[in-house]
């Protein structure tokens, strides 16, 4: 599915390109204004798939970690954060080098998280899933003043950052993915480790406790691997919305909840849903393209509103 | 005999304390009341003087009544007296409105600007700007109708029953995300004269307000801001559950539809002219139920926020020479770890939400 989406993405345009030509460029034939495009496409289609990864999995961890199905990096402020600091990096020292974005949204996320977790941690179980939502939203309502004050002194970062804020995969090419690759591995390599933590804290604490699982401990992995993803993502793209929130919830109807198969499966879909969204960005406005994050909005709103529905029934 | 005697005695005696006790509380909040008003006028006035250079008083009743006084008359007319103005008005509707919601809700943190009306507002606002070029009441307009869509959906999807609240909630939240995102993407899109104008509605700024618009604000709000405060009254009743105020003889549903569309209208005309101001009404309400020993009280909140307000706008447009800051910096810079004080505190005492 996601491969299958991959190939067409690199078709898709606002200068529509054969299959066949789309081949004969992948293997060195053919057009060369062809094959730079295709090229092109090629690295935003890499990038998609890996913000969609990411997005997909955090949501999945996240969603696991606070047992509660609307929880999603954007959502919690996590995003809101990283953004903060790199843009905060980016205008205070004027530095913009891939480690740089990538060491600063790491830290702009985990001190997101941190604070999401702690103030979440304190109120009784059945108020935490709410409160950590309004602390997520005030979280993000205050990143993101600081993100404006700053960029409402200076008109050159604001025409700079503008592009990089909404959450998008064009014009970035891939050199922004060394500098991120270390965060990337290491919390890819968490999160599939997680699967069986995730397993048996949904069974709740005391039981997962009883069956032989240092909670806290596993907790803290589960929350280490959700800000490394996201601040992968972050640093590659900026804040894409909604696409942790979305993936697991239609993964879930496939696989199931035992959450090994929902996180492969939450990270194809993730990866799907990017590509999708970025090539039907690059077309539904023409010549000019809609962001990536924007499209994710628009796709995660009604799920968002289902999800709400559902999930206080009672 | 005697006991009925002595039972009307001690109702009469429960009475009289009764009596005492409101007539007591009544003081305080009158005594409050006062002491903000006198702290609001204080603010303005050093908002009108305190400038770069210091503005005599002399000199400023003089440039009031009308006569020309070299430099000091265009500055108070051009700039800070609109802003004095302006900030007073936007301060007391969005104060106002994030007290009254926040009370509806039964939610310290469910004010306006956290459930994404005002994101709404301004999305809108920042798309008819940018799409369409409009200006003036049509911008307005859009704005109002931004509101009106997130509060329309929170009402829709929230539904009946106990938990409408926590499904508003959740919906709110939601779209603000929705709604940033919508603002980043138009944003992107605009050339860069029009993205810096625009970026008033990411943060708030008074420094935009001509007297045409400060002058059908200054009507809305007039008009609406008062029906709040007495709709408002009906609050303390519907925060002890909608059972309990519907036998109270409440028309539960009614008086929230009607305060929720209040505050729609003044989150909307605000945001339309100086956008969200971050954070005011989130402070505002908190602050004013504080003072008053945790009751809501909606003339306290408004003239919190316009304290807020006026206040936030003269620091960020004095602080730094040569340099003007919108006013939502300054609150988003104070209102960010207020809030987060506010939230750990108050989760150690009950728990929000």
């Amino acid at each position: 599915m996601a491969a299958v989406t991959f190939v067409v993405s690199l078709g898709i345009g606002s200068r529509a390109t054969s299959p066949l030509a789309v081949w004969q460029a992948l293997f060195g034939r053919g057009d060369a204004a062809v094959a730079a495009l295709v090229s092109a496409r090629l690295a935003r289609a890499v990038l998609a798939a890996v913000v969609g990864v990411c997005a997909g999995m955090s949501g999945v961890l996240l969603q696991g970690l606070t047992r509660n199905p609307i929880a999603d990096p954007g959502l919690l402020g996590m995003t809101a954060g990283g953004s903060m600091v790199v843009v905060i990096v980016m205008q205070v020292l004027g530095l913009a080098t891939p480690t740089v974005i990538a060491v600063s949204s790491f830290v702009g996320v985990s001190l997101a998280a941190v604070v999401v977790a702690v103030i979440g941690l304190r109120v009784p179980r059945r108020r935490q899933a709410l409160t950590m939502l309004l602390v997520g939203a005030a979280v993000m309502a205050c990143a993101n003043s600081i993100i404006s004050a700053l960029l409402v002194t200076n008109a050159q970062s604001l025409d700079l950052l503008r592009h990089w804020q909404v959450g998008s995969v064009s014009g970035v090419g891939l050199a922004r993915l060394p500098g991120v690759l270390p965060f990337l591995l290491v919390g890819l390599a968490l999160a599939m480790s997680s699967g069986r933590s995730l397993d048996a804290l949904s069974l709740g604490e005391d039981t997962a406790h009883s069956l032989g699982h240092s909670v806290v401990r596993q907790r803290v992995m589960i929350l280490g691997a959700a800000v490394l993803l996201t601040a992968s993502a972050t640093a590659l793209a900026g804040p894409i919305a909604a696409v942790g929130l979305v993936a697991p919830h239609l993964v879930r109807r496939i696989v199931g909840v035992s959450h090994t198969p929902l996180l492969i499966g939450s990270a194809i879909a993730g990866a799907t849903i990017v590509i999708v969204a970025d090539t039907l960005g690059r077309v539904v406005a023409p010549p000019s393209e809609v962001a990536v994050g924007i499209m994710t909005a628009v796709i995660g709103a009604p799920v968002l509103l289902a999800l709400a529905r559902k999930a206080v029934s009672a | 005999m005697s006991r009925v005697v002595q039972e009307v005695e001690s109702e009469d005696a429960l009475i009289a304390t009764l009596r005492s006790g409101r007539a007591a509380r009544r003081r305080r909040v009158a005594i409050i009341v006062a002491a903000l008003a006198v702290l609001l006028a204080g603010i303005v006035l050093a908002r009108l003087t305190v400038l770069r250079p210091l503005i005599s008083i002399s000199d400023l009743i003089a440039v009031l009544s009308g006569r020309y006084v070299e430099g000091a008359g265009f500055v108070v007319w051009e700039s800070s007296l609109p802003r004095a103005t302006l900030g007073l008005i936007a301060g007391a509707a969005l104060g106002a409105s994030g007290g009254a919601m926040q009370s509806l809700l039964a939610n310290p943190l469910a004010s306006p600007d956290i459930l994404g009306i005002t994101s709404g507002a301004s999305a809108a606002a920042v798309t008819a700007l940018v799409l369409g070029g409009w200006n003036g009441p049509a911008l307005a307009a859009a704005a109002f109708a931004g509101a009106l869509a997130v509060v329309a959906l929170m009402i829709a999807v929230g539904g009946r029953g106990t938990a409408a609240p926590t499904r508003m909630i959740l919906v709110g939240v939601g779209m603000g995300m929705v709604f940033g995102a919508l603002i980043h993407g138009i944003l992107q899109r605009a050339n860069i004269w029009q993205a810096r104008e625009a970026m008033v509605w990411l943060v708030g700024s008074l420094a935009r307000a001509t007297w045409t618009d400060i002058g059908w604000v200054g009507l809305i709000v007039a008009i609406t801001l008062p029906a709040l405060v007495i709709t408002g009254e009906q609050l303390r009743v519907l925060s002890l559950g909608p059972d309990v105020a519907q036998s109270l003889g409440v028309r539960v549903r009614r008086q929230r539809g009607i305060i929720v569309a209040l505050v729609v209208v003044l989150v909307a005309s605000v945001t339309s002219v100086c956008g969200p101001i971050a954070f005011v009404p989130l402070l505002a309400g908190p602050i004013a139920r504080r003072l008053h020993g945790g009751r809501t009280n909606l003339v306290t909140a408004a003239l919190v926020g316009a304290c807020l307000v006026i206040a936030s706008d003269h620091l960020a447009s004095q602080a730094i020479a040569n340099t003007a800051l919108p006013a939502g910096v300054v609150t988003g810079l104070l209102g960010g770890p207020a809030l987060l004080w506010f939230v750990v505190r108050s989760t150690k005492v009950q728990g929000v939400a």
